[in-house]
């Protein structure tokens, strides 16, 4: 149980940092379950040694010029016993990691019981042997300051699951002001919610594909709420996508193109895609720190481009997506409900958000490593980043199974920047 | 063991993210059957996606419900076999750090099988430096979670094999 008093001094040093940043009272901004990703986010940059302390000056520069003139009218409250539910299904269950990556990731996050940079000094330390060598590491990194430097299997498990909890909680915080005033029945909501066998799997697991995937999500709701520019939950989101994994990179560009494509106001492009810029900036750092230190990691290297496999590509997603026991139709459908046009900001920010991965990763194979084509090949790879497209592709779903009153036309603005 | 491709621990700690069925790592055997699904939701989503939207919802349930199956019932990992499965995982690692007790001891993996108890050497070691004077030396052997090891004589070598059973 110290993972929960981990999270909690997380969660409150984020939602002072909220607090400061929005000008919102701290009452308000400890309900809203980004506050501990907020944390989470400066502690990784900290981490990190000067080169992170850089990027966190950009991250307060950031933060500091979105601050508005006066803090936002209190959001609408969230559904807080759905998102118990949510919990109680992550949660009920041993907290022992009993899948191939949980272990491996979990064994690094070990190592953080040693310090508070013990992680990213072992992952920069060629003589450790870390595998997988040069990811990012802010998810082990994470698992042990939650864990309060225990060492502890169930300690280590119990902390990831509530890391898990928190990118759904921080999804749905992004999303509630586009959606909470949509009638969305019981059966609309099973079928996104329960279309997709194998993200019931992860949801129990500690993999960070379903994290990844919510986290994108989040950004895309935080920015499509935004007046002006975007706020320190977005910045803190993008930080946090590009620490946990290379993919984070790919998720932060997608939610920021999806937002700049459907924003009303052309001039604001800029201020939209700053998360971006610092997630690649931070993905960018992490790559020249683990090249320099020896330890460059070699998994997601890009090089010439193999478009010769593009086919073979193709098929691979047809059968993964296909898989009738592992995702039911719900692919094929989801497919239907990202393709038909629509006129609701919303849904077409999602499409692109979507669309944007999916070029963008089908790009990382071609132009990547042997080793990730020879993953996609036996099997231990698509169906993972499909989970991680799952929480857009899903939502997008759910709106078309739920359509705004009246059809067509922009679902009701949110009530203020966050 | 079952018969059910992820019915087994093992098969769990190998694959149990990649796939509800195993299909992927089986070369997707029920292929023509999920295509065949796959474009018939196509055509009624299209179709009913504006006109009959609980019937497309349903459709994803009803679809969903052998993955359902899989879950919460054939799986190893299913809730009710989730406690074998952990409890086997955290025997597997305990009886692994008895062994080679890191970080309390140095330890120097010096062969390890690519199979279930990788994942389990790396999580119960896994920071490998160059070893030490007096380190511990181990191997990880077998395909399994039953846990045995053994310290050969003549090379002081400490082999921790797992079987199946």
């Amino acid at each position: 149980m110290i993972s929960l008093v981990g999270l909690a001094l997380a969660h409150t040093f984020g939602a002072v940092l909220l607090a400061l940043a929005t000008r919102e009272p701290l009452r308000l901004t400890l309900r809203r379950p980004s506050a501990a990703l907020v944390a989470l986010a400066v502690l990784h940059l900290c981490s990190l040694g000067p080169a992170g302390l850089v990027l966190l000056a950009a991250l307060a520069a950031a933060a500091l010029w979105a601050r508005p003139a006066a803090p936002a009218p209190p959001a609408a409250p969230l559904p807080w016993l759905a998102l118990a539910g949510l919990a109680a299904a992550t949660l009920a269950r041993p907290w022992v990691p009993t899948q191939w990556d949980e272990l491996v990731w979990l064994g690094k996050a070990r190592l953080g019981a040693a310090g508070f940079d013990a992680v990213v000094d072992a992952s920069l330390d060629p003589a450790q042997h870390l595998i997988p060598a040069g990811y990012p590491t802010l998810w082990p990194a994470a698992v042990g300051w939650l864990s309060l430097g225990r060492d502890g299997l169930t300690t280590q498990t119990l902390a990831a699951s509530l890391l898990v909890i928190v990118t759904a909680a921080a999804a749905l915080e992004a999303w509630w002001p586009h959606v909470r005033s949509r009638p969305a029945g019981a059966l609309p909501l099973a079928a996104a919610a329960l279309g997709a066998p194998l993200v019931w799997v992860h949801l129990r697991s500690v993999y960070l594909d379903l994290p990844l995937g919510l986290l994108g999500l989040a950004l895309l709701g935080t920015l499509l709420g935004a007046e002006r520019r975007a706020p320190l939950t977005a910045l803190a989101f993008a930080v946090v996508l590009a620490g946990f994994k290379d993919e984070g990179v790919v998720h932060a560009l997608a939610a920021s193109i999806g937002a700049i494509v459907v924003s009303q106001r052309p001039s604001r492009s800029l201020a939209l895609a700053a998360p971006a810029g610092l997630a690649v900036a931070v993905a960018l750092s992490w790559r020249a720190l683990a090249a320099s230190a020896g330890t460059p990691g070699a998994d997601h290297a890009l090089g010439a481009p193999l478009l010769a496999w593009l086919p073979q590509l193709a098929r691979l997603v047809w059968l993964h997506a296909t898989d009738v026991v592992t995702w039911g139709v719900f692919w094929p459908v989801a497919l239907v409900a990202l393709a038909r046009p629509t006129a609701e900001r919303e849904v077409r920010s999602l499409k692109w958000l979507v669309a944007g991965y999916a070029a963008a990763l089908s790009a990382g194979l071609v132009f990547g490593s042997e080793r990730m084509r020879a993953f996609a090949e036996n099997g231990t790879l698509l169906d993972r980043l499909l989970v991680q497209a799952w929480p857009a592709a899903a939502l997008a779903l759910l709106l078309a199974l739920a359509p705004a009153q009246g059809g067509a036309g922009t679902a009701s603005m949110p009530s203020a920047q966050r | 063991m079952s018969d059910f491709p992820l019915g087994s621990p093992e098969a769990i700690v190998l694959d149990g993210a990649n796939g509800v069925g195993g299909a992927p790592r089986r070369g997707f055997p029920d292929a023509g059957l999920s295509s065949a699904l796959a474009i018939a939701a196509l055509a009624v989503a299209v179709v009913l996606l504006r006109r009959s939207r609980p019937a497309v919802a349903v459709a994803l349930l009803l679809a969903a419900v052998p993955g359902a199956i899989c879950v919460l019932v054939l799986r190893a990992d299913a809730p009710l076999k989730r406690p074998a499965l952990a409890r086997e995982v955290s025997e597997a690692i305990e009886d692994v750090h008895t062994a080679a007790p890191w970080p309390e001891t140095a330890v120097a993996v010096v062969a390890e099988d690519d199979d279930v108890l990788f994942p389990v050497g790396r999580y119960a070691i896994p920071a490998r430096p160059p070893p030490a004077a007096g380190a511990v030396r181990l191997e990880l052997r077998g395909d399994g979670l039953d846990v045995e090891c053994t310290t050969d004589a003549g090379t002081a070598v400490v082999v921790c094999r797992g079987d199946d059973e």
